[in-house]
Parts: structure tokens; sequence; C-alpha cells
């Protein structure tokens, strides 16, 4: 497998050239980079990147032209992973980029100054997993409901769930905790069955799950 | 001023007019009584002029009787005390007939009866009764002759005649001025009667005309001003009085209306004012989004290439620079979200409220049943009043939980915020929804807050959408 194609969607030139830069250091192959959804969208067309990097407030309006090229690129080419850039978090777009299929990713602006976790979240959703930012799960665990079932769960159990619906797989959860992958399942079965959800071995239907459960309260 | 206003005058010169009207009409009443009253005294004076008059005629004839009965009785008797009322009449007479013909001197006709009466009786006493004493003392005999009897009787019946003359013009007289004082009487009754009657007449047309034209439009014009008071800014009052009346009315209206204008204008410059400050929180919240933070990134970007390719120390100090960078951008994303929130000119009050419920610390269960999206005015407020409205309850209502339940309806906005907390809350005590209700009113709508103690609060607001 060679490398990975990626194509670069942000308004700010230093911004996407410093990303650009970043990603052919740690051995991305980047296509080309773009000023607003329409460039990205052709870029898109005629080169068929394995990835796409998106800013979601772009020209013209500066309000949500990232997310729409998304849906399209989505629906248009659904092998091509997209990740999406946002300046603050917005639980409804994550949802929304969540529910539009897998091989996608939703992460914090300010995230890619953490390398090496922003590389990691890159490489998953480029292999068809999903990215969900922390600030997004965080905001939908701390809701606070009536008759929450979230209180049902342990401190270490509302961790891993909060691991799992950022996207990550037993073995990355287990990592994360310093934790055997073995004791990652057994806090993930007592958490599914705790919360009324179906077991599933695909990764992204399992996050959706989650993502919905926690959105939907 | 009309030219029919102009002719007519003001009220003043209206009222001055009837107030004239009806002096001219009772004092005429008075006068016409006045008169009757002063000849009710003149013909009471003639009657007591008559009374005398007869009285004094009576008196003569009674002494003349006398003189006649003294005389026959001493003739036929010729004893000497029989002559006594004689003598006595004949002392009185003269006093008495001279007090008659000064009763009498205002009229001559009298004054001639009275006169020609003292006459005879003079004539009487010299020519007959005198003679036949002294021809009685010299020869009882002599003086009782029939024709000398007859002569005296003749005499006397004269002397009555005349008085009695008198006496029924005098009564006649008095006759006269007894109809001429009742005729007045009826006159001035006729007058009192008619003056009361036009009197009555005069003052009520002058209240009906009064309440018309003054107390009517003044009190329309007071309810008016009641309900201007009240905030009613769409009043005005009919112009239908007259003089002043007509200018207060006028006045009014202007009045009011200006009131309006200026009234509308404040609300156009407070909905203006709002509107730029939201317009600027939204620039704000972009440069600091979009500006700050991307170059912010940038630059930990490059941070992270030099670090990359770094000594081995060095690289440790420029990861503590990175990091730093990265708690900035935390920061930054916090104040950003203070000023504006951006999910609200991006997805609309739906999303915005779910937003605001997943961050309340009071469990939210919320209801917005349309995706449409509404004037950027509109959206703020609402986002505003459910904002503020959720912290009241996390913060001082102790709630449980609240209910956000916004919908479309008639072209307007219903939203309303509920709580199940303490309640008692008085929106006029330093609360957040004070400036909010300024901002709802700016744009048309209305805010009720209902806060019973022990009821929960509920915050309702009502914004027009046409615009």
């Amino acid at each position: 497998m060679g490398r990975t194609r990626v194509a670069i969607a942000d308004d700010d030139v230093l911004l996407r050239e410093g990303l650009a830069s970043l990603l052919e250091r740690a051995g991305f192959a980047v296509l080309g980079t773009a000023g607003d959804g329409e460039e990205l969208l052709e870029m898109v067309r005629s080169q068929g990147p394995d990835l796409v990097i998106v800013d979601i407030r772009m020209p013209p309006e500066h309000a949500t032209e990232g997310l729409d090229a998304a849906d399209v690129i989505r629906r248009e080419h659904p092998e091509t992973a997209v990740l999406l850039l946002s300046a603050h978090v917005e639980v409804e777009h994550a949802l929304q980029l969540m529910a539009a299929g897998t091989g996608v990713g939703y992460l914090l602006k300010s995230r890619v100054t953490d390398v090496e976790e922003f590389l990691e979240s890159l490489r998953r959703v480029a292999r068809g997993g999903s990215v969900v930012d922390p600030a997004v799960v965080q905001e939908l665990v701390d809701t606070r409901h009536r008759n929450d079932p979230l209180a049902a769960l342990s401190e270490r159990e509302r961790q891993v769930l909060s691991l799992v619906a950022e996207g990550r797989s037993n073995a990355g959860v287990a990592r994360r905790l310093w934790v055997t992958e073995g004791t990652v399942e057994k806090h993930v079965r007592s958490i599914l069955t705790k919360l009324d959800l179906p077991e599933t071995d695909d990764d992204h239907r399992r996050v959706l799950a989650v993502l919905t459960y926690l959105g939907g309260r | 001023m009309s030219d029919r206003d102009r002719l007519m005058g003001g009220v003043a010169r209206r009222v001055v007019i009837a107030s004239g009207l009806l002096m001219v009409l009772v004092g005429s009443g008075f006068v016409v009584l006045l008169f009757s009253v002063q000849g009710l005294r003149g013909s009471e004076q003639q009657a007591q002029h008559t009374a005398a008059v007869l009285t004094s005629a009576h008196q003569v004839e009674r002494l003349v009787a006398d003189l006649a009965t003294g005389q026959r009785d001493y003739v036929i008797t010729g004893q000497q005390k029989f002559l006594q009322p004689w003598e006595q009449a004949e002392v009185r007479l003269p006093s008495q007939i001279a007090s008659l013909q000064q009763l009498v001197a205002g009229s001559p006709d009298e004054v001639a009866r009275a006169q020609e009466a003292g006459r005879s009786i003079t004539s009487y006493l010299s020519d007959y009764s005198l003679p036949e004493i002294e021809a009685a003392q010299r020869d009882p005999d002599s003086a009782k002759t029939e024709a000398v009897t007859a002569e005296g009787t003749e005499r006397v019946m004269a002397i009555r005649s005349v008085l009695d003359t008198l006496i029924r013009s005098e009564q006649q007289l008095s006759v006269s001025e007894q109809q001429r004082s009742d005729a007045i009487a009826g006159q001035a009754a006729r007058a009192a009667t008619l003056g009361l009657a036009g009197s009555v007449v005069l003052v009520l047309g002058f209240t009906v005309y009064l309440t018309r034209a003054i107390v009517r439009p003044v009190r329309v014009t007071a309810e008016m001003a009641d309900r201007l008071a009240d905030g009613d800014l769409a009043v005005r009052v009919p112009e239908t009085g007259v003089g002043e009346i007509r200018t207060l009315e006028r006045t009014f209206n202007t009045m009011a209306a200006s009131l309006g204008e200026a009234s509308a204008d404040l609300a156009a410059s407070r909905a203006r004012l709002v509107r730029s400050s939201d317009e600027t929180r939204r620039r704000i919240e972009r440069d600091l989004h979009d500006g700050i933070q991307q170059r912010l990134v940038s630059l930990a970007l490059d941070v992270r290439a030099i670090q990359a390719v770094s000594p081995n120390g060095q690289a440790e100090e420029l990861d503590e620079v990175a990091k730093g960078l990265s708690a900035t951008l935390d920061e930054l994303r916090e104040i950003a979200r203070g000023i504006h929130p951006a999910i609200l000119s991006q997805g609309g009050i739906g999303p915005a409220v779910r937003m605001l419920a997943r961050r309340s610390k009071v469990p939210v269960e919320v209801s917005v049943d349309f995706t449409t999206r509404l004037p950027a005015p509109i959206e703020a407020a609402a986002y505003y009043v459910v904002s503020e409205a959720l912290t009241n309850a996390a913060k001082h209502a102790d709630a449980s939980v609240a209910f956000v339940n916004a919908y479309l309806e008639d072209d307007r906005l219903l939203l309303s915020v509920r709580d199940d907390g303490t309640g008692g809350a008085d929106p006029s005590k330093g609360s957040g929804l004070i400036g909010l209700d300024d901002r709802v009113a700016a744009l048309g709508g209305t805010l009720i807050v209902e806060s019973r103690s022990g009821k929960g609060t509920t915050v309702s607001v009502s914004l027009p959408i046409a615009s």
C-alpha cells in the first residue's frame, strides 16, 4: 500500500501550508490545497484523494461550507475519507457527519498542534475508522438528564464509553488506559448491557450507536 | 379654527352670552314683581283712606242725627236734659266737618259735596234748629206745629243725601282701586310664572349645552388621556368640540401622535442598537475563531516543525511552547463562545437551544418543532432568553428539570422556558431578564415572567417574525 493521498481545504493559507508540510514530513502525499469548497470538490473529482481534510467555515458565507462539501464527497466518492476541522465544538455537526458513513472524523482545529495524536487520528480515518473530538464526547456525556442511565456506570466505564465514542477500537482504548484489551472488552460489554445497546464488531457502527444514544437521551 | 368656530366664538363667549340671557330674564321678572308690590301698597293706602272717609262721614251723619233727635225731644217734652246731646253735637260738628273736608281734599268732587254738607248743616243749625229751640222756649206750642217738624225732617234728609252721595262716591273709588290692584297682582303672577318657566327652560338648555359642548368632550379626552398614560399610544379623540374644547382635542391628538412617533423612533433605535451590538459580537467571534485562532494554530505548527528537527533539550522546550499555545487556544474558544454562539448563526434556534440544553446544569427537555431560519435579531433574542432562563433555573431556582418549547404560529415565534424550581423570582430585581425584556420589546415582542412561589418559573416570549 502506497502513501495516503491527501487533499487539504482551508481558507487560511498559512494554516493549510503548515498542515501540508506537517503531513509531507509524516509521510502523507499531499495532492494539493484548496481555499474553498468548490475548489476542493474539483480536486476530489479530478484526483480522487484517499483522504480530505476540510475546514468547516470557509468562503463565501463562512458558515458550514466544509460540512456541505463533505456531504457531497460522501455521496459522490464514498471511498474517500473525510476529516472535518472546526474552529469550535459543534455537537450537531459532528453527529451529522458521523451519520454520513464510515471513514469520517470531526476534530477541533487546535488538535493539529498535538502532532502525534492528530496523525494517529488521520490514519484511523483513512483506514475507514471514525474520529470524534474528545470535546464533543465530553459535552454529550456531561449533558444532564432526568433518570440518566449513565448514572449506573462506574467512573472507569464512563472513561471507556468516552474513548469508544471518540472512535477508538478496544486496542486503542486499552493503550490509552494502560490496561489489557480483555479488560476493555469486559467493560464495553458491561456498558452496552447497562445502556441496552446492541453488541457489534464494526467499530463505526459502535461509535454511531453510542453517539446517537448519547445525543438522543 | 374653522370659519364656523370664528363666527360662533369661543366657549367663554358662549357662556357669557347664555349667562347674560339668563340674567336679563330673571331681572325683568323681578322688575315686574317690584312694580306690582308698589301698586299693591298704593291700593292698600287707598283702602285705609276710604275707611277713614267713611268713618268721618258716618260720624257727621250721627252728629246730625243727634241734633235732630235732641231738638225734637226738647220741643216735645220741654225738658232741658234732652237738649244736652244737641249741644254736644253742635260743639263737635264744625271740627268733624273740617276733618271730613280735609280727608277728601284730594278729590274736588268730594270736596264740593263735603262743603255742601257743611253749608247745609250750618244752615240747618242757624236757620232752623236754633230759632226752633228759642221759639220753643218762648212758646212751646207754636214750635210743635206739623209744618215746623216737616221742615226739620226735610233738612235732615237733604244733609243725609249729600253725605250718602259722598260715601257712595268714596266706595266707588275704593272698588275701582281694588280692581286695579287685582289686575296688577294678576299681571305680577303671570310675569313671575313666565319668568320662572323661562328661567327653567334656559337653565336646562344651558346645562344640556354645557354638558354636550364642554363636560362630555372633556370627559372623553380625560378617558383617552388615561389610556394614553397606560401606554396605548394609538388613542385619538374625536375632534367634535367647539372653540377651546376643539383646540384641546386637537392638541391632545397631536400630542398622542408625537408620543407614538417618538416611541416608534425609540423602539427602532433600540432595535438598531441591539442589531448592531449583535453584529459586532458576531464579527468579534469570527475574528477570534478564524483570525487569531488560525494564526495561533499556524504558529503552533511552526513550533512543531522546528521541534521535529531540533536536538533533544531544545525539542522539549519547544514542546512546552506548543502545549502553552494549545492551552491558549482552549481559553480563546471559551471566550469566543461567551461573546457569540457561532451555532446560532450557523444552525438557527433549534441547534442553538439544544446546545444550551446540553451545557445546562439542570436537565432540559427541548421541543423545537421547526428548522426554519428566522431573522438574526429574533434568533438572538430567543437564544439569550433561553440562556438566561436556564441559568436562572440552575442558579437560583433549585430546579430539577426545565422545559424549553418553541413553535411558530401566525407569523410569531412563541417560546417558553418552564422550570419546576422554587419560583417567586422578581424579574424587576436585578435579573438579566430585564435587559432581555428590552431586547424583546425592541423587536415589538412581549416577555412575560410567571414565578409564583413554589410553582416554578415560566418565561414566555412572543415575537413577531414579519420583518
